[in-house]
């Protein structure tokens, strides 16, 4: 039996962060990025599909977001480099793992963990990746040269993954940490 | 996983950043194919941005939330720390005992949200419980438009909210208002999309020419227009952006914005009648200089090919008569259903690029010439589009050309097709909500000379528009 609108609904709001991830690394930008996910559910509630089962779902949202963002691409950012499908395809399928595993433990550990990062930290990333800014911006809006940020940004992200992970492998807790 | 050194790591943050020659792209494709760790590192990467972004939007609307409310949910508790719950700055601290508690419901809130703006505002195609503006004013066709290129026809009256909008077709315009009565008026074949939330309103201009009219913004909370090449911010004023490309035009008709190019992040102000350009060539100029002067008297002749602003099709000079330029199809319009209305046309917009953005300034008996064929006797439109010369919107206007000569002494018949017209501005009829007349002063920024007829094979030798007095007294032959 086809999936009903509200399984449809499910599977593509618990996909949600990888999706919106994937789409991400090919737009680069994260209201287009929310904007194609918006899109795909859409389209995935078209009565005209038909989805026997959520990996026939997943699937089709994946590559369906896929071509979607490498349209987007070459329709507005002419001078911005692509990756190849196929590579793309192939770092989709790192996130098949991780499908059916729910999507807020990560968001809520991501969100503890900035709290153990630096204010300059915090706001670097802010401005990298909520306001969208260019590391170009970011440098000249925080009086760092272009190579500072990358390293910055290098040494956050393994911060904050080394932080999520320790907190995905630690037993919950009702108390909020020190 | 482990982690790869700086120099991979440097690969994958140059290409998120956009900043990846494509002579690297190569290296990068066998890196990320090649390389599980790097890989998995881009993943990573991207879910961690996507989430920082989810974790500050959710800050936000707790913000938000927490202003509607703030003595009621505080209980007494103060809210003032400039750190948000995760400390991403620019939001509000709760108290840490109830972080964790609260960050689980938001979590869910959020998820519930989202899934109720899809399913209510996407699904359906309204957004009124998320309505931040009114589609105020239309002519021809304005879309709603989605990222892979479905659109949805939208009509005067609709509210709006954070998205994307296109007028389509050099006729077509709209007119954006807000609840606090800034108004973006877009000319024809302009896409913007708008958004407001905590840091203010945001336009981005992604093609074709926006006129903003700001009521004044909080100070922290300026309206930020955003173009491929520049960025401008403004308290409140009137200006006019034209984007392209690879640059972007900004003319300010009253009071003042703060400019930025984006090529070098320069920045400069723009007061009152200046206006600037920002291209991606940093060795250009980037200064606010004072505006050119309109001319009162403007005349267009299609001799030639590759006339900037103009669109059309050149055909020289021959045994049928001078050279000129023929009409091609355009989008006028939408039927309900979305079915595209054809008609074809002659269309020339004062091209970003040249000083000015207006063809020529009206006065009171401006009257426009034309010079044009069509293969049999067909009504002929002309539509203009003008600006104040403060720079806000200063309507749309059409006339109508019957097809038959009704002997008027302007309407000369030379025996070859070709037709002489002398029409005074102030017999078009206003064509847009809220404009009643054109007003002297005003500077035309498009006209569009069109048949409805596929065959009627319009061609236009010159277009002009004069003050009446300064024509020959005699008709022209």
């Amino acid at each position: 039996m086809a999936l009903d609108e509200s399984n449809i609904l499910r599977v593509l709001f618990q996909a949600r962060a990888r999706l919106s991830a994937s789409v991400w690394l090919v737009v680069r930008d994260a209201q287009t990025a929310e904007d194609i996910f918006q899109n795909v559910a859409v389209r995935a509630l078209n009565h005209e599909l038909h989805f026997d089962h959520e990996a026939q779902l997943l699937s089709w949202v994946h590559v369906a977001a896929r071509r979607e963002a490498l349209d987007w691409l070459r329709r507005h950012r002419h001078r911005w480099v692509a990756l190849d499908e196929g590579v793309l395809e192939h770092l989709d399928a790192g996130w098949a793992p991780e499908a059916e595993k729910p999507a807020g433990p990560r968001l809520h550990a991501l969100e503890e963990c900035l709290r153990r990062v630096s204010e300059t930290g915090r706001r670097l990333l802010r401005l990298r990746y909520f306001e969208g800014r260019s590391c170009a911006e970011v440098a000249q809006a925080m009086g760092l040269s272009i190579e500072a940020v990358y390293q910055r940004l290098t040494r956050l992200h393994r911060q904050l993954k080394t932080c999520i992970e320790l907190r995905l492998s630690s037993p919950p807790t009702d108390s909020p940490a020190p | 996983m482990n982690c790869p050194d700086q120099r991979r790591f440097d690969l994958l943050l140059r290409y998120l950043d956009g900043n990846l020659p494509s002579s690297e792209l190569g290296a990068l494709n066998r890196l990320l194919r090649e390389d599980p760790e790097a890989a998995a590192w881009l993943r990573e990467i991207a879910q961690q941005a996507v989430g920082l972004g989810d974790i500050a939007r959710r800050e936000e609307w707790v913000e938000r939330a927490g202003e509607a409310g703030a003595d009621a949910a505080a209980g007494g508790t103060k809210q003032a720390e400039k750190v948000g719950p995760a400390g991403l700055p620019g939001a509000r601290s709760h108290p840490p005992a109830k972080r964790l508690q609260l960050g689980w419901m938001l979590s869910a809130a959020v998820l519930a949200l989202l899934a109720g703006l899809v399913a209510r505002e996407l699904w359906l195609g309204q957004r009124a419980e998320s309505s931040i503006a009114t589609l105020s004013a239309a002519s021809g066709s304005v879309v709603r438009q989605e990222i892979a290129g479905a659109r949805q026809v939208i009509h005067t009256g609709q509210e709006l909210g954070a998205g994307s909008l296109a007028t389509e077709g050099e006729g077509s315009t709209a007119e954006v208002r807000f609840a606090d009565g800034t108004t973006l008026g877009l000319a024809g074949n302009t896409e913007i999309a708008i958004s407001e939330d905590g840091r203010g309103k945001q336009v981005r201009l992604r093609q074709g020419v926006v006129t903003v009219t700001v009521a004044e913004q909080p100070d922290d909370r300026p309206l930020r227009v955003q173009t491929a090449t520049a960025e401008i911010e403004v308290i409140g004023t009137i200006f006019t952006v034209g984007a392209e490309a690879e640059a972007t035009r900004v003319e300010v008709g009253r009071g003042k914005v703060q400019v930025r190019r984006l090529v070098d992040g320069r920045e400069i102000e723009v007061g009152a009648h200046r206006r600037t350009f920002a291209s991606l060539d940093a060795s250009e100029a980037f200064i606010a200089e004072a505006r050119s002067p309109v001319p009162w008297s403007w005349r267009q002749r299609f001799d030639r090919a590759g006339i900037e602003g103009w669109r059309g099709s050149w055909r020289p000079a021959g045994p049928e008569g001078p050279a000129s330029w023929g009409a091609q199809p355009y989008l006028a319009g939408r039927q309900a259903d979305g079915t595209p209305i054809m008609h074809r046309g002659l269309v020339g917009r004062a091209s970003i690029s040249t000083p000015g953005q207006h063809f020529v300034a009206i006065s009171s008996d401006s009257v426009l010439t034309l010079r044009y064929r069509t293969a049999a006797p067909q009504k002929v439109m002309v539509f203009l589009s003008t600006h104040e010369p403060d720079g806000t919107f200063g309507g749309n206007f059409e006339a109508l050309i019957p097809a038959i000569p009704d002997g008027a002494p302007d309407y000369d018949v030379r025996g070859d097709g070709w037709r002489e017209v002398v029409l005074p501005l102030a017999s078009f009829r206003a064509a847009s909500p809220g404009h009643l007349s054109m007003e002297a002063g005003s500077e035309v920024f498009l006209l569009l000379i069109s048949t409805r007829e596929a065959e009627a094979d319009l061609q236009v030798a010159e277009a002009g528009i004069h003050p009446a007095a300064s024509l020959p007294k005699t008709t022209p032959q």
